[in-house]
């Protein structure tokens, strides 16, 4: 079992230390690479892309399934319907979901630039604009991971004992700190590990990105990951997809430890 | 007291107002989609834009549905997904249940060893997987995509069945060896009966993964008609240029199966989410 995964990712870290040319090795480089990555801005470029992207995408995604997930807690009607709505875009495949939103922001057509035009905007580019394609892609992404920490959030707060709120309310505290001083500290390990996991889902996507932009325009949605799609499979840069994919590789390296150190310290389930 | 009563009221009418726009949010894009699939191609391209189709017409649909290409990619990736799922079942469930019941040496360390290769980045093993699949002639193979789905999702699989597996009193076990049974004569009749709900779950899982894997499919195939789902709907575009009526009613069929098995199934999708989300 661990040779196969392991395999691939031997082999990655052997093709980034040569010299190809159309899929065949053709001269040992060593760290050559590397060092041309780690001084290129076009690099430096993508690492930044990725991690706006990512954190960006954490910082709404983390807050909005929290919020409904201490919504869906409460004692309510309908509140399987709510939560079955809810999910529905997160079963969606990341293809149709680019594609679905890639119509609704179709800047001639679309129903967006229809509302937009109606309360009096001027133009707007959309996806075709440098300074809007990444944070239009950070609130796609919103919409379809949110579920996710959603459902992991509901599933953690029922762990909460009530009578801790109980006790609470008669020491005089309000639900605003209840969240804070209650809610949160004895659920923080959940917490932890659904911000590493989308973290890493998000340093990770392709296909969204691909398809709603291709990495522009001018670049400016090119994280690391759509550039080891697009230097692979695209532009035949072999050597340099797999070097870019080694440093994605140590990223996520970096943030699993951190994973796995939180789920030592606590049980989760 | 009474003002006490009153906030609660506020609370709940905010609650389901909250709840109720985000359902709207949710629903909206593919709404949009779904109407849009409905429309002649000469009434997509209007602005302002037209909300409810008119004429009604389902020619996108019933184009989609008799064109053979259409309906092989929905085949290969039928085929992908079960065999995927039955490969994964078929590897994962002993595998979780030597890792729950028997002990041996290093068990933790390749217990370790198989969540952290579940972390292994995707799109950074994509390349050796594509070169490899180049130079043994695998290209555009089922056999070889099933094992690559595979190899992505055993190892989440392991560890999700092994949390069912512990569950099961041993004692149960232990009762039928006494009978006479097998070992593996009672994990077949004793414990596979009592974890279907995790192994369903995990099929679900599997199911979705595949059925919805643009990736992969991409890298591992270059012929038509060995194209999966995502990637077609994705080539057509590319191939015949851009109609979003036709479009959004092969997105809506790419999205329907995985709908209908969300719907129905919700309980144990959910179940897989929590559980096996968690552990990696």
């Amino acid at each position: 079992m661990g040779l196969i995964a392991f395999y691939p990712v031997y082999y990655a870290v052997d093709i980034s230390l040569y010299q190809t040319q159309f899929l065949k090795k053709t001269a040992f480089v060593g760290l050559a690479q590397y060092t041309r990555l780690l001084t290129s801005p076009d690099f430096l470029r993508a690492l930044g892309t990725s991690l706006v992207y990512a954190l960006g995408s954490l910082a709404l995604t983390l807050p909005l399934g929290m919020g409904f997930a201490l919504l869906l807690n409460r004692p309510i009607r309908f509140k399987a319907a709510f939560r079955t709505i809810l999910i529905i875009p997160w079963t969606l495949s990341q293809t149709v979901v680019g594609l679905l939103w890639l119509w609704l922001l179709n800047p001639s057509y679309g129903p967006i630039k229809y509302v937009l035009d109606e309360a009096g905007f001027g133009q707007f580019l959309f996806l075709s604009s440098p300074d809007w394609a990444l944070p239009i892609l950070v609130l796609v992404n919103t919409w379809m991971t949110f579920p996710l920490p959603m459902i992991l959030f509901q599933a953690a707060l029922q762990t909460v004992p009530q009578d801790l709120y109980d006790s609470a309310k008669i020491d005089g505290c309000t639900a605003w700190a209840g969240f804070w001083r209650i809610t949160l500290p004895f659920i923080q390990n959940s917490v932890m590990a659904t911000a590493i996991m989308t973290t890493l889902h998000f340093f990770n996507m392709v296909t969204l990105i691909y398809v709603m932009t291709g990495g522009g325009p001018l670049e400016t949605t090119q994280t690391l990951s759509v550039r080891v799609f697009l230097d692979a499979f695209a532009n035949f840069k072999v050597a340099s997809a797999a070097a870019v994919g080694i440093v994605i590789f140590l990223l996520n390296i970096v943030f699993s430890l951190f994973y796995i150190r939180v789920l030592r310290r606590g049980d989760l389930y | 007291m009474a003002s006490r009563k009153a906030r609660t009221r506020r609370l709940d009418v905010l609650t389901y107002g909250l709840l109720g726009l985000g359902c709207v949010m949710a629903l909206a894009p593919i709404v949009w989609g779904l109407l849009t699939s409905f429309k002649l191609e000469s009434n997509v391209a209007l602005y302002p834009p037209q909300w409810v189709p008119n004429p009604v017409t389902f020619e996108h649909y019933s184009d989609l549905l008799t064109s053979k290409e259409v309906l092989r990619v929905f085949f290969n990736s039928l085929v992908l997904a079960g065999g995927t799922i039955l490969l994964g079942l078929l590897v994962a469930s002993p595998g979780a249940y030597a890792a729950a019941r028997f002990r041996f040496r290093g068990k933790n360390a390749i217990l370790l060893t198989i969540l952290v290769t579940s972390m292994i980045p995707g799109i950074s093993i994509l390349i050796p997987i594509f070169l490899l699949a180049i130079r043994a002639e695998l290209l555009n193979s089922y056999v070889f995509m099933i094992l690559v789905y595979g190899a992505w999702l055993v190892p989440q699989a392991i560890w999700f069945i092994k949390g069912f597996v512990e569950v099961v009193p041993r004692e149960l076990e232990e009762a039928a060896l006494i009978d006479g049974c097998s070992l593996p004569g009672a994990f077949w009749r004793i414990t596979l009966p009592l974890i279907q709900p995790g192994l369903a779950a995990v099929a679900i899982l599997f199911f979705v993964f595949v059925w919805n894997d643009f990736l992969i499919g991409a890298v591992l195939t270059n012929r038509e008609e060995m194209r999966t789902v995502q990637v077609g709907l994705l080539r057509t575009i590319q191939d015949i240029g851009i109609f979003w009526g036709q479009f959004m009613a092969y997105a809506m069929l790419a999205t329907a199966p995985i709908l209908v098995a969300f719907l129905f199934l919700q309980k144990r999708f959910v179940e897989g989410l929590t559980r096996g989300g968690v552990k990696g």
